[in-house]
């Protein structure tokens, strides 16, 4: 793929992740704990990565924080810091599923995984390791139940591309 | 536009078992930490540093406030149970959270780091001989 | 991906959502309190994964059984081989309940033991002391005395295998300080024949413990100040089938001309003593404890501690003085509160 393309795909993923990110910000949870989101906005990073490539998921998926805290206000802050440390982390877990030739659910749950698990180490260790604890059984619960239904979803997405091409 | 042919991985038993055993841990965790029982005190933090501790069982409003004395938010004991009335901070997560009564419980408000927990202060007193 | 396997997760993230929710509610705790045996009594139930209403039904049986022994030991009321109808079928033998029975059999050898001082047969002079207090006058030593008789617990003639019972012609039993521990011994066996691991059940002055809670290894126990209400002297943590009892001057009495007279009468002289301000027990069986805080409350210290030496059962036992100093044995392990006022001695 040409690089300009590259930059063009790279942005409209970022865009339609960011406004996935809003949609679920804005609806209503249905969770036992509001802060607990199902990730409609790892989608666009699923495809980012299956389209183009590790590098522009990374991209993607810290660009949308780093956008998120500059259109919310809280650039630099506390909670930038936590849901960056779940960015990277959902990173590394998707490049170590990718190693290990995972399928596209099983990688989607191994990035929720990572992205909760860095949130509940940051926390963990600026807010005290219990009270992080008590949220790490609903978090790996969670981590499975809402991966594997993003990935089936970022899936049947990307049968139909493949079909349409 | 050209496309990279994308090359479907069918989930395997291997990933099947992986799944299962991170279910079975989540449930195991879940069996082992949480017992519910109603709490008696409540303690709030404010950035990891302790900022009160207050009886569950008196109505009262709490103002929290920083180091500088920024008020972070405003937190409400009412019948047994607290929650967060209002916050400055960005999401309102902890508003959302709603009231929360028994021991262990938490409300956390990750913008401006404060913790709200129910606790049982001294231990829970399970009868009185008289 | 198609339909099926789309509802197929639907359907199972349901099933763990919902495993999720019972498990968070696995831990049942059932409670009431009623009033038997003229105290205030709460049962406790703890269950594991069992259904509620099942736990409640089980409550409900065990204030049935307490609400049974009542009125199977009862010197008030008169039913078919219970205390009244055995003080009045005197002097001759008379069926009574199985309960009744084994009551006097344990109640009865305290006597001895305690020279005196523990006697269930003062029925007639607990009736005086009640209506000296309706009336507002004070009875007279001799009074006191003379209503005892000259018949002691060791003249009762109790034949276990016929059921049969053969009191004194001068004498009546009241119960009071026995039935109640008995009855907490009685329900706890029916527990743990119900298949329940965990209860706390509290009569007021007597707790009794099956079990312990799921997450420690101990029931947390407040022993109330006797002095005051509102007060609390320290907590005791109760290990599985402890049983603590306490006798004091102050938390049941007759008030006449305005002083307090202990409830609890000397055998031997049909008064009060105030030796006392409250004698707390912690043995392993209910009506052990009953027994043992009473006859601590009217012996001294000293024949108290050979009387838990004569004993097979393990006792502690804290005393707390008319001067507000605490004696205890060495195993009575009690955390005194911030603004406890006692001291040890």
């Amino acid at each position: 793929m040409k690089k300009d393309n590259r930059v063009v795909m790279i942005g409209v993923l970022l865009s339609l992740s960011l406004i996935f990110a809003y949609i679920e910000m804005i609806l209503p949870s249905f969770l036992p704990n509001p802060a607990f989101k199902i990730g409609l906005s790892q989608i666009p990073i699923l495809l980012t990565l299956y389209l183009l490539d590790l590098k522009s998921a990374t991209v993607v998926s810290t660009g949308k924080v780093l956008m998120m805290s500059l259109l919310f206000g809280y650039f630099l802050t506390y909670i930038f810091f936590v849901n960056i440390a779940g960015a990277i982390f959902s990173i590394i877990f998707i490049g170590l599923s990718q190693y290990l030739k995972f399928s596209i659910p099983m990688t989607s749950l191994m990035s929720s995984l990572g992205h909760n698990l860095g949130q509940f180490l940051v926390i963990g260790y600026t807010l005290g390791w219990n009270i992080a604890l008590f949220y790490l059984p609903v978090i790996i619960v969670f981590s499975v139940l809402f991966g594997l239904i993003i990935g089936f979803i970022s899936q049947s997405i990307l049968t139909k591309i493949e079909k349409r091409i | 536009m050209n496309i990279p042919k994308i090359t479907f991985i069918k989930m395997n038993k291997k990933e099947y078992i992986l799944i299962a055993g991170l279910l079975i841990l989540g449930l195991l965790s879940y069996f082992f930490m949480y017992n519910i029982e109603p709490g008696a005190m409540v303690k709030i933090e404010v950035s990891q540093k302790l900022y009160g501790t207050y009886a569950l069982n008196k109505d009262q409003e709490i103002l929290v406030k920083d180091s500088k004395g920024v008020i972070l938010c405003t937190s409400e004991i009412k019948d047994g149970s607290i929650r967060v009335k209002s916050s400055t901070c960005t999401d309102k997560i902890c508003i959302k959270e709603g009231e929360i009564s028994s021991s262990g419980q938490t409300i956390i408000c990750l913008p401006n780091q404060v913790v709200i927990t129910v606790i049982n202060e001294k231990e829970q007193i399970d009868g009185v001989l008289k | 991906m198609n339909v099926k396997k789309l509802t197929l997760i639907i359907i199972s993230s349901i099933i763990f959502l919902s495993l999720i929710y019972f498990y968070m509610n696995r831990n049942i705790v059932v409670a009431q309190t009623q009033f038997i045996m003229n105290t205030t009594i709460e049962i406790k139930l703890f269950g594991k994964n069992i259904d509620k209403q099942k736990l409640v039904k089980t409550m409900n049986r065990a204030f049935d059984i307490m609400k049974e022994v009542e009125d199977k030991s009862t010197s008030y009321v008169e039913y078919e081989g219970n205390a009244a109808s055995l003080n009045k079928h005197r002097g001759e033998y008379y069926m009574v309940n199985q309960d009744l029975i084994e009551q006097l059999s344990t109640s009865i050898p305290f006597y001895k033991l305690t020279s005196g001082e523990f006697n269930i047969g003062l029925y007639r002079t607990v009736n005086i002391w009640k209506n000296a207090t309706d009336k507002n006058y004070l009875p007279s030593r001799e009074e006191a005395l003379n209503s005892i008789g000259n018949s002691t617990p060791d003249d009762i003639i109790v034949d276990k295998f016929n059921n049969r019972v053969k009191l004194p012609e001068d004498m009546e039993i009241d119960l009071g300080g026995v039935s109640k521990g008995y009855a907490l011994d009685k329900v706890i066996v029916f527990l743990k024949n119900s298949n329940i691991d965990i209860a706390l059940i509290n009569a007021g002055g007597n707790i009794i413990t099956l079990g312990t809670p799921v997450d420690r290894d101990y029931f947390n126990i407040a022993i109330q100040d006797p002095q005051s209400i509102n007060k609390i002297l320290g907590t005791v943590k109760l290990n599985n089938g402890q049983a603590i009892a306490t006798s004091g001057s102050y938390s049941r009495y007759y008030e006449i001309n305005g002083e307090k007279y202990s409830h609890i009468l000397s055998g031997n002289s049909g008064y009060p003593k105030h030796l006392y301000k409250s004698v707390t027990v912690i043995t392993n069986k209910g009506i052990i404890s009953d027994i043992l805080s009473t006859s601590l409350f009217l012996l001294s210290i000293e024949n108290g501690r050979k009387l838990i030496e004569k004993l097979d059962y393990p006792v502690e036992f804290l005393y707390i003085l008319n001067d507000d100093t605490i004696i205890k044995s060495e195993g009575f392990k009690i955390e005194y509160s911030q603004d406890n006022l006692y001291k040890d001695e």
